[in-house]
């Protein structure tokens, strides 16, 4: 991982400067399944740094023993009871396929040369 | 007659005064008339909004009650999936793309007969303030189309605001309803989160996303959720609550009704120009025997923080099924799978769709998660608490919706941190998953401006009543002929 946090003062409360450096961005294109130009890596390092600069505000939170919230309501699993429901357009969602054969999906060969 | 309300129009057709097909040619006549300049539709759907039309023109020939809002025609946001009719996103990534089925919300408006004018434009997988990332390009706002409508749901305010439906469907992950609607002078209401199904709804942050009504006054928008509202075993996270009318309290009195002003909200982020015309605002409601009383929610200071954190970790999420495998755009310029994807990916999304995947798989990171993810939804507990203790004493909350009136394409885009500065009204709500609604309530500038009430969960009835009897208070009305001197 390439990511660097430093810490440039603190007092009461811990402020930290965030630096996205390009190989960052690089690191997380491959996470992401995304590629980008030297220009990109430039524009998306820097939003990124006044982005995460900006959330450092979070900081000043005392969050001790605080539970997190996933969602905004209270949620619960919901159960269904285990039972086969026929599907009768498989047509149609081949019909989107970019590439199809004989009701499966076509892709490149998954292995590189 | 196309910048009659709904439920004016609706009355048209039940009195036979116009039948349902008349009216839904006149609609689509001018969203093709006008779609030229304002670019608020990626697809008009002519053929099923006709075939519905028909279906109510029957009903009524054969001497059938009409119920609610049958034959008005409806405009739907181009995230919401619509079988076998193209939905995009308003993105390349997801061009010629026809869902295999319908969403929850368009099999109630087929059931209820309210013909579909179109799709749509919207910013790119909702992410974004003014339309300005839409693969399609920017809608305009009728009131100066210089300016932009706000987003993601712009094309579907525009359409209400500018006379081509007189409702229409948007979706809402941290104002994208309440914004444009702010911006082009209409009512725009984000429900509790879990009221609306959102099966069919293409995803951008699960645990935000909710689809609400526009409309051209409260009262439709209390009708329209009436039919779209409800639970669905299809949607988990649908909340399984008894079903009410929304138009119950419409006509209830608001004299002595306390209404708190969060402090955090009404601040220095409000021009001196805005911040004057809404106290003067404030103080002619106050002579209504409406009381407002200050009060400070000191986490919402944190809300958009936290929201550019766990929003886009859930998109990032949310987004990866785009893959170029199974449906939509897929690169030509690939050997491998890997390839493929990656290559698919960078060429049909575009720049801030990007960013956000980036910030999320960021926050995501082992390293990462507890300083950033886990921190935000820490601080998300405590927005909802701030919001729990207020309602024990107040009934609404307002704000402005926005902090500026419209602004002008290109103004935001070079730094993304300021376009996202203008959300910063309407983010704790989706936080909280609470309901609110921006009514229009004057003008700045020549622009429209809107005025956000937040309710507690659950309390639509509640906060449409109130919102009702401002509105009447208020009595901004579009001005149409202004509008149609634009066009």
């Amino acid at each position: 991982m390439y990511f660097h946090i430093y810490a440039i003062h603190s007092s009461y409360v811990k402020i930290f400067f965030v630096m996205i450096t390009k190989e960052t961005i690089k690191h997380l294109a491959v996470l992401s399944r995304l590629e980008f130009t030297e220009k990109q890596l430039d524009n998306f390092s820097h939003d990124l740094e006044n982005i995460f600069n900006y959330a450092q505000m979070l900081n000043e939170v005392d969050t001790t023993g605080i539970i997190p919230s996933s969602h905004a309501m209270p949620l619960q699993n919901v159960f269904k009871e285990d039972r086969v429901i026929p599907y009768h357009n498989i047509e149609k969602i081949m019909a989107n396929a970019p590439l199809e054969e004989s009701h499966a999906f076509r892709v490149p060969k998954i292995l590189a040369d | 007659m196309i910048h009659l309300n709904a439920h004016e129009l609706f009355n048209k057709i039940k009195n036979k005064e116009v039948s349902a097909l008349e009216l839904t040619n006149a609609f689509i006549t001018h969203s093709k008339k006008t779609n030229a300049v304002l670019n608020s539709y990626n697809l008009i759907t002519e053929e099923i909004a006709i075939n519905t039309a028909n279906r109510v023109d029957k009903k009524i020939a054969t001497g059938e009650k009409l119920e609610i809002f049958e034959g008005v025609p409806i405009a739907i946001k181009d995230n919401i999936c619509i079988e076998d009719i193209e939905t995009t996103c308003s993105s390349k990534i997801l061009e010629g793309f026809k869902p295999p089925y319908n969403a929850t919300i368009i099999e109630k408006l087929n059931a209820m007969n309210m013909p579909i004018i179109g799709k749509t434009n919207m910013d790119e997988f909702a992410m974004g303030s003014s339309t300005e990332t839409s693969f399609y390009g920017v809608s305009k706002n009728p009131w100066d189309i210089s300016t932009v409508p706000g987003g993601s749901s712009g094309g579907s305010a525009v359409a209400v605001a500018s006379g081509q439906a007189p409702l229409s469907i948007g979706s809402d992950t941290g104002g994208s309803i309440r914004q444009p609607a702010s911006f082009c002078g209409i009512v725009g209401v984000k429900p509790t989160y879990g009221r609306i199904s959102r099966y069919g709804l293409m995803a951008f942050a699960s645990s935000l996303d909710q689809i609400g009504p526009f409309s051209k006054t409260v009262e439709d928008s209390a009708h329209l959720l009436n039919i779209l509202c409800g639970y669905d075993f299809r949607d988990s996270t649908s909340q399984n609550v008894k079903a009410e009318d929304f138009t119950r309290d419409l006509n209830r009195s608001i004299k002595g009704i306390k209404v708190a002003i969060p402090k955090e909200l009404y601040n220095s982020s409000l021009s001196k120009e805005v911040k004057d015309y809404y106290d003067q605002l404030i103080n002619k409601l106050s002579n209504e025997g409406i009381i407002f009383e200050e009060i400070e929610l000191p986490s919402l200071k944190y809300a958009l923080s936290t929201y550019y954190i766990i929003a886009p970790a859930e998109a990032s999420s949310n987004l990866s099924r785009y893959d170029g495998v199974r449906y939509g755009y897929r690169s030509e310029n690939a050997n491998s799978l890997i390839e493929m994807m990656t290559k698919s990916r960078s060429e049909g999304f575009g720049d801030e769709v990007k960013r956000r995947i980036l910030i999320g798989n960021y926050v995501l990171s082992s390293g990462y998660y507890d300083a950033y993810y886990k921190k935000a939804q820490q601080v998300r507990t405590l927005i909802k608490e701030d919001y729990k203790k207020a309602f024990e004493t107040y009934d609404v909350i307002l704000s402005p919706t926005t902090p500026t009136p419209a602004f002008k394409p290109g103004e935001k885009t070079a730094n993304p941190l300021e376009m996202y500065l203008n959300d910063i009204m309407t983010i704790p709500v989706n936080l909280a998953g609470l309901p609110a609604i921006s009514i229009p309530c004057g003008m700045v500038n020549n622009l429209p401006m809107g005025l956000q009430l937040t309710g507690n969960v659950f309390e639509e009835s509640k906060l449409l009543g109130i919102s009702n009897q401002l509105e009447k208070i208020l009595c901004f009305k579009l001005n149409n002929s202004f509008i149609e001197g634009v066009l």
